[in-house]
Parts: C-alpha cells; sequence; structure tokens
C-alpha cells in the first residue's frame, strides 16, 4: 500500500497548490472588476473562508498520508489530526457562512447561490466526518490504514468538487454584483491592468 | 502496476487541478473583455460546465486509480463508481452541448464550426470513454481486467484535455467578434478599434494592447 500512500500524499500536495493559484486569480479578478473598495468586502471574506475550508480538506488529506506513509501508523495520532482538523474546518466553514449571509443580505440576488453553497458545504463536511470517524472505528492496525486511506482518497475528490464549484461561485456572484446595478464596475482599472 | 496506478493518481490530480486554474483564466479573460454582464451568462454556463466535464474524467482517472492500489480491489465497488460516472457525465455533456448551442445563437455562421467540432469532439471522448471502460470491465480474469483499465484510463486522461481546451479562447474571440451587435467588448477594447474596422475583424486587433 505504500505506492497508494505516496500517491496520496502527491495528489493532495499538487491539488492544494492549485487551488491557491485558482483562488488568487478568482480574487484578483473582483478586485479588478470592481470600482470601489468597499464592494469587494463581503465577497472577498467569502471566497478567503471558503478557500481556507478547501486548503484545510486538502492539508489533511496530505497530513493523513504522510502519516500512513509512516512504518507503523499511530491510530491515536490520526484520531488527534482528525479532531483538529474537523473543529479548524467547522470554524473556518462557520466563517465562510457568516460571510456568504452577510453578502446575500446586501445583494439579494445572491441567494440562490448561498442556498446551492451551503447544501455543498453540508454535504462535503457530512461526507468527511462520516467517513473519517467509520474509518477510525477499525479493529486491528491494518484494517484502519486501509478504511482510512479509502476515506481520504473520497474526501479528495470530495474537496476538488468543492473547489471547482467555488470557483464557478465565484463568478457567478460577481456577475450577480455587477448585474445588480449597486456596484460600479472598475472600467479604468481594467485599462490599467490591459488584461 | 502499483508504479502505473500511482503515476496515473499524480498525474491526475495535478491535471485536476489545472483544469481549475484554466476555468479561472477563461473566465478572468472573458469577463474583462465583455461589456454587458448579461453578454457573460451563456458562455461562463458553457465554460464551467465543459470545465466540470474534464474535471470528471480526471477525477475518475483519480478515484479508479487510488482503487486499483488498494491490497484486493473491489470489482462490484470500481462497477458502481464507473457507472456513476457514466451517468453523471452524460448529463454534463448534455447541459455542455445544450449551452453551446444557445451561445452560438448570437451569431450562427460564427459559430458553425466551432460547434461541430465541440460536437463531434464530445461524442467521440465520452464514447470512447465507455467503450474502453466498460470493455475493461468485461474482462473475466484479473490481471487483463486491471491491464485494460489501466490503458483505458491512460488514454482517457490524455483525451480531455487535448482539444477541448484550445476552442475556449476561439469561442470568445467569435463571440467578441460577432457582427450582430448583440455582444459589445468592453469599453477600453472598443477604443483599441481604429474607426471604420468592422466588429468582424476584432479579434486580430486584440494585439493591438
Amino acid at each position: 500500500m505504500q505506492h497508494a500512500f505516496t500517491a496520496l500524499g502527491k495528489a493532495s500536495a499538487s491539488l492544494f497548490g492549485l487551488v491557491l493559484i485558482a483562488l488568487v486569480f478568482a480574487l484578483r479578478s473582483a478586485f479588478s472588476t470592481l470600482e470601489e473598495p468597499e464592494d469587494f468586502h463581503e465577497y472577498s471574506n467569502w471566497i478567503s473562508m471558503a478557500g481556507v475550508a478547501t486548503f484545510l480538506y486538502f492539508g489533511f488529506c496530505f497530513v493523513v498520508a504522510f502519516r500512513l506513509l509512516e512504518d507503523a501508523t499511530s491510530t491515536p495520532e490520526v484520531v488527534l489530526i482528525t479532531a483538529i482538523f474537523t473543529v479548524l474546518v467547522i470554524a473556518a466553514h462557520g466563517g465562510e457562512l457568516l460571510a456568504l449571509q452577510r453578502l446575500v443580505s446586501r445583494f439579494e440576488e445572491c441567494r440562490k447561490l448561498a442556498l446551492a453553497q451551503v447544501v455543498l458545504v453540508v454535504a462535503l463536511f457530512g461526507l468527511t466526518e462520516v467517513l473519517m470517524w467509520t474509518s477510525l472505528a477499525g479493529t486491528s492496525d491494518a484494517t484502519v490504514d486501509h478504511r482510512v486511506y479509502l476515506a481520504v482518497s473520497w474526501v479528495l475528490f470530495a474537496a476538488s468538487v468543492r473547489a471547482v464549484a467555488l470557483v464557478g461561485s465565484g463568478f457567478w456572484a460577481l456577475s450577480l454584483m455587477l448585474a445588480s446595478g449597486r456596484v460600479q464596475p472598475a472600467a479604468q482599472f481594467r485599462i490599467e491592468e490591459g488584461d | 502496476m502499483q508504479d502505473g496506478f500511482s503515476t496515473l493518481a499524480t498525474a491526475s490530480a495535478t491535471l485536476l487541478g489545472l483544469v481549475l486554474v484554466a476555468v479561472v483564466f477563461a473566465y478572468r479573460s472573458t469577463f474583462t473583455r465583455l461589456d454587458r454582464i448579461a453578454d457573460f451568462k451563456d458562455l461562463a454556463r458553457w465554460i464551467w460546465t465543459s470545465g466540470f466535464s474534464c474535471f470528471l474524467y480526471f477525477g475518475i482517472c483519480l478515484l479508479v486509480s487510488f482503487r486499483m492500489m488498494e491490497k484486493e480491489t473491489s470489482k462490484p465497488a470500481l462497477v458502481i463508481i464507473l457507472a456513476f460516472f457514466s451517468v453523471v457525465l452524460i448529463v454534463t455533456h448534455v447541459f455542455e452541448t445544450r449551452f453551446l448551442h444557445k451561445m452560438a445563437r448570437y451569431d450562427p455562421p460564427h459559430f458553425r464550426g466551432i460547434v461541430i467540432a465541440q460536437d463531434l469532439l464530445v461524442t467521440f471522448v465520452l464514447v470512447f470513454f465507455e467503450v474502453y471502460i466498460w470493455y475493461a470491465v468485461a474482462h473475466g480474469s484479473a490481471a487483463v481486467f486491471q491491464l485494460e483499465l489501466y490503458t483505458a484510463l491512460s488514454y482517457t486522461l490524455i483525451e480531455p484535455g487535448s482539444g477541448r481546451v484550445q476552442f475556449q479562447p476561439q469561442s470568445r474571440c467569435l463571440m467578441l467578434s460577432n457582427s450582430s451587435a448583440d455582444i459589445s467588448p468592453a469599453a477600453y477594447l472598443s477604443c483599441a478599434i481604429p474607426s471604420g474596422v468592422s466588429g468582424t475583424s476584432f479579434p486580430r486587433t486584440i494585439s493591438v494592447r
């Protein structure tokens, strides 16, 4: 199984880095599209918090993959990592949903988008928690290793789906904000940026 | 085969992440080139669904590689995963094609080429994937099944990204260059077009900036 754990670690690390690049560019395009910085406030808070939550999922996957690569994986250590991850991810999702709620209170048009995001966040979080805690309930160390590997590979894919949805939603929100007519598009700034 | 599946998983993950970056760039460049936000809707939907279908192909390579690296791969579990992805892929491709055809209504003569190319490519990629994957699954012997699945996935990995991404920039140019005046390029780009030059020649003037 060493090959599998190695691939899991490498895959998580690649996705971790690439999602970071994608989010930086998503934020940059929002910044260069809106004229007033205060129009950007709620939107950037939401994207940042959602980005942090996504990184936590990928980070968790590669930390667990590294633990699985050890000669003898310590189950209590994996339990502790999962517990810390759970607390952090709840905080990140909480912040994300709060920022999203603030965005919706200013831009009513984003209500549908917010609903889709809430469903996605709850589904991802629920799936991760169920998979991880049921896999950690294995009887022998070998069983735990295999079940944790299985769970983490699914978490990795689910987090990737969420990342793709987040990028789409980010631009969707931006187009809704601009279409509302309550924000000023930054035409002058775009000339200077020359994108 | 463990090395093969390990490399396949790593490559799929990298490509999966790069699709995400490519979608962001596609959105970003379109966003700054269209003046009215309403013009962005159909193109954005098409980019997202086509990006998501590419993502699904890479995602299936990733997931199946992880399952194949287990000590004992459960064939029924693999069949369920493949069946689920097949259904989701078909649905995504249907939506993608629908959005492309909707977008093509802006300027049918200009979009005809890209619509035909995309329809053919989507059909080819989907049929190739389904036939090869289910042919591999139909093999009784575990060793042959493993080898056939590995071959199928390695070709699947190269297929979605090879031609499809190239068509997105082309479609953006077509949207801007349409002569129907339904879509207007962003103000700063319109300024760069010399007077007397028709909208149709617009993409060739992008380099002016």
